[in-house]
């Protein structure tokens, strides 16, 4: 072994035994009575001051044999234990790691200046002198000397020399200056310590050293990688094997498959420490910080055992350091601070790790002063993070999330822990790195909860493998919400278009979508192959990254299957569209979709402005429980005001040339999808001052190329094309159509939306007053009871079955329904679910428990919002006949259509 | 041009210093890449595309288990592309991960003495001239020596 390795295995022991007698001090400090735990120190200051001797590092030397001198007399109880002498060990090994340090960068102990920390330590020590030794220990060793000397001291000095490689005339060019030669070198290292262990003999511990074996991280990510490789490998096998039909190597295939899968459980498994290791360091710093700010700090740890992949752990060291200083730090008041406020003077940061689906959650937990959204808020403003406009449609959540954002920092003075504005966004990017999560949540006056969400292993994880424009691409499954598939007739509905953007309705929420071929650009699939397809019908995987869900419109879902993750090279890094690649069964490469990275890609720029109105929704708390929340289509018209059109009628919207514009007579009108769509002029409808965009065509004002937009309606089976000047949005609201302010005929009310008064237009009247006669479309007429309190659905419903020659009955609320529905004839009821007196379930319920036969048996069509399992599942036991969701008109006629008929 | 047999530093018979290159065609010039740095020379394999990626990237192969990077040459040095499907690739690594470099067609393992070497003449299109490490002079040609690292380690899109 040359000297240089020998240095090299100093330096590996010499770290890792500086490490375990910092956690150990600190352990102690809090457990004076442990012996053992004294010894163990005592016994790493021991090995350390050894080896230094060894190899000669003087500095080294003579700090740890002070130190060693100190913790023995603590050993003695020559010596009183206390924080001040806690302090002073703590600096002296702290100044131990910086001469190692040095050694490992520069080979020499470097210009440390030690004769400050000696002092200190012979001052503790006053009443014990040192001993002569440390005078020999600095003379250099002289060539086929072993050092020996009659002290207790010096025949463990001798035995300290351990080393069994012995060096030899190599050694003498060593800088460090060795110029031990001894051949004779003393007893092996296995003796050594049994040897030690016999003069120690308080406690005989066991050495948990003997059945570890100490291996090269670097040998354990080799081994990993190959046992990767044979993953692909045996996919590969696996897919021919299955196309073969050959029954022996089926069960030859499949045995391999066993073995391999085993073969890498094992394998990660020895990769896999207990986040303990990091969470060990906490202690120190959480002690050193309350000691340094005057605060009282509890640490608690739970779930130490909670095993997470070395590489994984590596990563999070510094992130969870950095959250624990913050938490010490930011989030922990003075004593003084807290009783004043009613709490405890002692603060307490707790860690709880654990495993929870697929994932290491790490929750750092304190009962601080909490995140403050107030001076967030003002210091995003400061630092131009976000607009003000931005701010508003921010939740509080939202709000406490931007201290992760780049360049902020809310200390007034930066001290030199944390809070350097390059904290948070730091912590946020290392742990995205890695493929977890932060979330923050906090209370303000009660503390804070960063949760840490880390998945169990980077490299081999299950994945949907799908297909666009004939090429082969994977989503990791963790990013996977569902897949959803749309038959080619409810394409239109469930896919509506807003100029450039498309939105997918999921259960009643617009989420973006976006398709996969059309956005990485590839390349078209030729006509025949679109028309050899048959099969019309999308493929949308709504998939979720960073609290973002949207939908992925892809050709062809595949299957699920675990592969391999390779990196893609450096340079290509900044593709974050891509989250690596990896290579199929059959031998092709296949690339990995990054969920989020996608996302950010095809945003940018593109204004989203319905997506957030949809988020401002979503984040509203406290709703009233009556009033459903409406979409309504904002338009603005000739007069330069802004109309509202439910959504829910509302086909698709178009952005159309208008050279298709063609007149029959004083009537415009287009040709769209294969028949022919009247276009209404808007303004004419409604007598609006201000420029129609039909009059003016009509007198050739405008070019025949430019374009115009249109809402296409679909009423009683027919399309009708409402032309406006803008389609400007589609906003959310949850207020009630006022009736009081009605400007004019063709205009059913006012809703607020936001701080705006909107006018919602009737879009009934409107093609009524323009001679549209909708044709009628009923298997069976008769007559409904439709219990139902929003204006605006009362009217919409009201005359979409009477448009399908129903007779309506209205009533407001379950209970007056009730009592309608026992005086006077029905053949259906549609009822909506949330409302006041008497909500639709208990309607049904009680109407289900009435005495007439033919009253209980009544169908009862539910129509709302509502439409979750729970509230499925609800309305079953409730008695509802049918459940169907608002608004989907065709879908509502076909189940009375349905229940008539039976 | 002869081969010679060792495979070290190569020192010639004459005494003269010289250094094995590994050569190459790209539109006609010869270029060339110290030996060392090649990995292998394979034929054409079937590439996946890279969206988004720079155009002289022209996407990735599988390599026994490896993923590759194949960069075009010709595309990188603003040459028209070519529809040779046979071409030969060279296989390189610079950092991390490994290249495969599509080239015309691929010379033999050429030693060139030390001597014959020139700075790179100005004359050279500015395109190119950046990832060239160097020039060599023979009696009927001209080698360009390119410098790997340059080449690939390139940040900037297309």
């Amino acid at each position: 072994m040359s000297s240089g390795q020998i240095v090299k295995e100093f330096l590996i022991e010499s770290f890792e035994n500086l490490s375990n007698i910092s956690d150990q001090l600190t352990q102690y400090e809090n457990e004076r009575e442990n012996k053992d735990l004294l010894n163990s120190i005592y016994r790493k200051v021991h090995t350390l001051k050894g080896s230094a001797n060894f190899l000669n590092y003087k500095k080294l030397q003579e700090v740890t044999h002070n130190a060693e001198n100190l913790l023995d007399d603590l050993r003695e109880k020559k010596v009183e234990l206390s924080s001040n002498i806690i302090d002073v060990l703590l600096k002296t090994f702290d100044c131990c790691q910086v001469i190692l340090q040095n050694i490992e960068s520069n080979d020499k102990e470097g210009n440390i200046d030690i004769a400050g920390l000696i002092d200190e330590l012979k001052r503790i020590q006053q009443a014990h002198s040192l001993k002569e030794n440390i005078l020999e220990m600095r003379s250099p060793l002289s060539t086929g000397t072993v050092f020996s000397h009659d002290s207790f001291k010096g025949i463990e000095m001798k035995k300290a020399s351990n080393s069994s490689h012995i060096p030899t005339e190599d050694v003498s060019s060593n800088e460090a200056g060795l110029k031990i030669v001894l051949p004779e070198i003393g007893p092996s290292k296995e003796e050594v310590s049994t040897e030690v262990k016999d003069e120690k003999e308080e406690t005989p511990t066991k050495n948990i050293a003997d059945s570890v074996v100490r291996v090269n991280v670097e040998l354990l990510d080799k081994i990993m990688n190959v046992v990767g490789e044979l993953v692909l490998n045996r996919n590969q096998i696996l897919q021919y094997a299955g196309s073969y039909e050959n029954s022996e190597l089926n069960r030859l295939a499949q045995q391999l498959n066993g073995i391999t899968t085993e073969l890498q459980t094992d394998i990660m498994t020895t990769r896999m420490q207990p986040v303990g290791t990091v969470f060990a360091k906490f202690d120190r710093v959480v002690r050193d910080l309350s000691r340094s700010q005057d605060k009282k700090i509890k640490l608690s740890v739970l779930g130490k055992e909670t095993e997470l992949d070395k590489t994984l752990l590596d990563a999070i060291r510094d992130p969870l350091t950095h959250l624990i200083r913050n938490a010490a730090d930011h989030g922990i008041e003075t004593p003084e601070k807290r009783t004043q406020n009613g709490k405890s003077n002692e603060g307490h940061i707790q860690i709880r790790a654990y495993h929870e689906g697929g994932q290491v959650t790490i929750e750092i937990q304190d009962d601080g002063q909490g995140l403050d959204p107030e001076k967030i808020s003002r210091k995003a403003l400061e630092k131009g993070i976000v607009t003000k406009d931005e701010l508003e449609r921010m939740s509080k959540n939202q709000i406490q999330s931007l201290i992760m954002m780049p360049g902020f920092s809310t200390v007034d003075k930066v001290t030199n822990l944390s809070g350097r504005g390059v904290g948070m966004d730091v912590v946020k990017s290392n742990i995205e790195k890695i493929g977890g999560s932060v979330d923050i949540s906090s209370e303000p006056g009660n503390g804070s909860v960063f949760k840490l969400k880390i998945p169990l292993t980077l490299a081999i994880v299950p994945a949907l493998v799908i297909e666009a424009r004939k090429e082969t691409f994977a989503i990791p499954q963790v990013n996977l919400v569902e897949l959803v598939r749309i038959e080619d007739e409810h394409i239109d509905k469930k896919i509506e278009r807003i100029h450039q953007n498309e939105f997918f309705r999921l259960r009643g929420n617009l989420i973006p979508v976006f398709r996969l071929g059309k956005e990485l650009d590839l390349e078209p699939v030729s006509q025949d192959e679109i028309t050899k397809n048959i099969d019309k019908s999308l493929s949308v995987a709504v998939l979720n990254a960073e609290g973002v869900t949207y939908g992925l419109i892809v050709d062809q879902v595949l299957d699920t299957q675990e592969i391999v993750v390779k990196p893609l090279s450096k340079n290509l890094k900044e593709l974050s569209v891509f989250a690596g690649a990896t290579i199929m069964g059959d031998g092709h490469v296949a690339l990995i979709v990054d969920a989020l990275g996608f996302y950010n890609k095809v945003t940018t720029g593109t204004v989203n402005k319905a997506m957030k109105s949809n988020v401002k929704v979503e984040e509203s708390e406290d709703q009233d429980s009556y009033s459903e929340s409406k979409e309504i289509l904002l338009t603005e018209l000739g007069d330069g005001q802004d109309y509202g059109i439910p959504l829910v009628l509302v086909s698709r919207l178009e952005e159309l040339s208008c050279s298709s514009i063609e007149w029959s007579g004083d009537r415009a009108l287009m040709r769209y999808r294969n028949k022919s769509m009247p276009l209404i002029d808007m303004e004419k409808a409604l007598d609006l001052k201000g420029d129609s965009l039909l009059a003016r065509v009509k007198n050739t004002e405008v070019d025949k190329n430019d374009r115009f937009d249109c809402v296409v309606v679909k009423i009683g089976g027919q399309s009708l094309g409402l032309v406006v000047k803008e389609i400007k949005d589609i906003a959310i609201t949850d207020s009630e159509v006022s009736n009081d302010i009605v400007a004019h005929p063709g205009m059913m009310g006012t809703v607020f939306i936001g701080e705006r008064t909107i006018t919602i237009i009737d879009v009934h009247t409107v093609l009524k007053k323009n001679g549209i006669k909708t044709k009628t479309n009923a298997i069976k007429k008769g007559r409904i009871l439709l219990v139902e309190d929003s204006p605006l659905y009362q009217k919409i419903q009201m005359e979409i079955l009477n448009e399908h020659g129903f007779e309506v009955v209205l009533e407001e609320n379950g209970r007056a329904g009730l009592e309608r529905l026992q005086k006077e004839e029905f053949d259906l009821v549609v009822t909506d679910i949330e409302m006041p007196e008497m909500n639709g379930w208990e309607f049904a319920s009680a109407v289900r428990k009435l005495e007439d036969d033919k009253l209980r048996t009544k169908p009862i069509v539910a129509v709302s919002t509502r439409v979750s399992k729970e509230d499925l599942a609800k309305g079953v036991k409730s008695g509802f006949t049918k459940h169907l969701e608002k608004f989907d008109k065709d879908e509502v006629l076909e189940a009375i259509n349905f229940c008539m008929a039976s | 041009m002869s081969v010679v047999q060792n495979q070290e530093d190569g020192v010639s018979l004459f005494g003269e210093d010289i250094v094995q290159l590994c050569g190459f065609k790209i539109g006609g010039q010869h270029f060339a890449i110290p030996v060392l740095e090649v990995q292998e020379v394979i034929k054409s394999e079937q590439v996946t595309r890279l969206p988004l990626a720079p155009v002289h990237i022209k996407g990735l192969i599988n390599l026994r288990g490896q993923i590759v990077t194949l960069v075009s040459l010709r595309s990188l040095f603003g040459l028209d592309e070519k529809e040779d499907e046979d071409s030969m690739h060279i296989i390189v690594r610079s950092g991390d991960s490994l290249f495969s470099l599509m080239v015309d067609g691929i010379s033999d393992v050429l030693d060139i003495s030390l001597k014959s070497y020139e700075e790179t003449p100005s004359t050279l299109k500015d395109d190119i001239k950046k990832y060239i490490s160097g020039v060599y002079k023979l009696e009927d040609d001209l080698i360009v020596q390119l410098d790997l690292d340059k080449l690939l380690d390139r940040k900037e899109n297309k």
